[in-house]
């Protein structure tokens, strides 16, 4: 297998888009967040082990509402890097197209994200690492044993 | 509202890659007055974004210059986008890239 690193070699993957009618109806405990700008209500949940954000539509001009109408319910992949910028200039070489302005993201604690779409691949979300995270993890990944074959 | 006829081409053309792919009555309309994005236009996002990702690639091809329409969008400060509109935004764009290669032909 090939890897490809569109978004550059640190780029981690952080979560899956998906729309829902009613976040409540598939996680009555859910914590609901509304975010009017995208017209969404958003929350995140673990599904084996994977984190997935839940995108119900905030109105029926929502484009989750016209989603969830064609039946489109897997939405978008979102990555994690430790340079917004640096990711951007990558993923546009791998031929991704930046389709939003990099803006902070009251659920990411307002760090930045973009959105970026691939006529091959279909649509990423870029969110900038908080620094002490990234850097917390990198120290995670590194062996703490030393490793035999 | 002037754009390059050549601009306009490039348009049209990845007007047409992108109706290939779409839904009956979901084309693009390929005419300068065309509404490609507001209150009045029949575009969804994802056909736009196509469109974008068309054209940009188109751009690029042609004059070998790397463009973001959603940087010429959100500059541009119109609720409504024409098809005209936006390739003369794409042309002033490209002329203040190109200084001193005027783009060939100019419509309207």
């Amino acid at each position: 297998m090939i890897e490809h690193a569109f978004f550059g070699p640190k780029a981690r993957f952080h979560h899956v888009g998906l729309a829902v009618e009613s976040i409540k109806e598939v996680n009555p405990e859910a914590d609901v967040f509304e975010e009017t700008t995208q017209k969404v209500y958003i929350s995140f949940m673990k599904f084996n082990g994977v984190t997935m954000e839940l995108l119900q539509p905030l109105g029926e001009s929502s484009p989750i509402a016209k989603n969830l109408k064609d039946g489109v319910k897997l939405l978008h992949l979102c990555f994690e890097v430790p340079n917004l910028d640096e990711a951007l200039e990558l993923s546009r070489q791998a031929g991704f197209h930046r389709i939003s302005r990099a803006v902070p993201a009251p659920i990411f604690g307002n760090r930045r994200i973009v959105w970026v779409y691939s006529k091959q691949y279909g649509l990423f979300e870029l969110a900038e690492a908080d620094r002490t995270e990234t850097t917390l993890r990198e120290e995670a990944d590194e062996p703490a044993i030393l490793e035999f074959q | 509202m002037e754009y390059s006829e050549k601009v306009m081409e490039l348009m049209y053309r990845a007007i047409d890659e992108v109706n290939l792919m779409a839904d009956a009555g979901k084309a693009i309309p390929r005419s300068p007055d065309g509404v490609l994005m507001g209150a009045s236009s029949n575009v969804d996002s994802l056909t736009f974004v196509n469109l974008a990702a068309a054209l940009e690639e188109s751009i690029e091809q042609a004059y070998n210059e790397k463009m973001s329409l959603i940087d010429l969008i959100f500059s541009g400060k119109k609720r409504e986008w024409t098809i005209a509109d936006l390739a003369a935004a794409v042309t002033r764009n490209l002329n203040h890239k190109l200084v001193g290669q005027p783009l060939a032909g100019t419509g309207r």
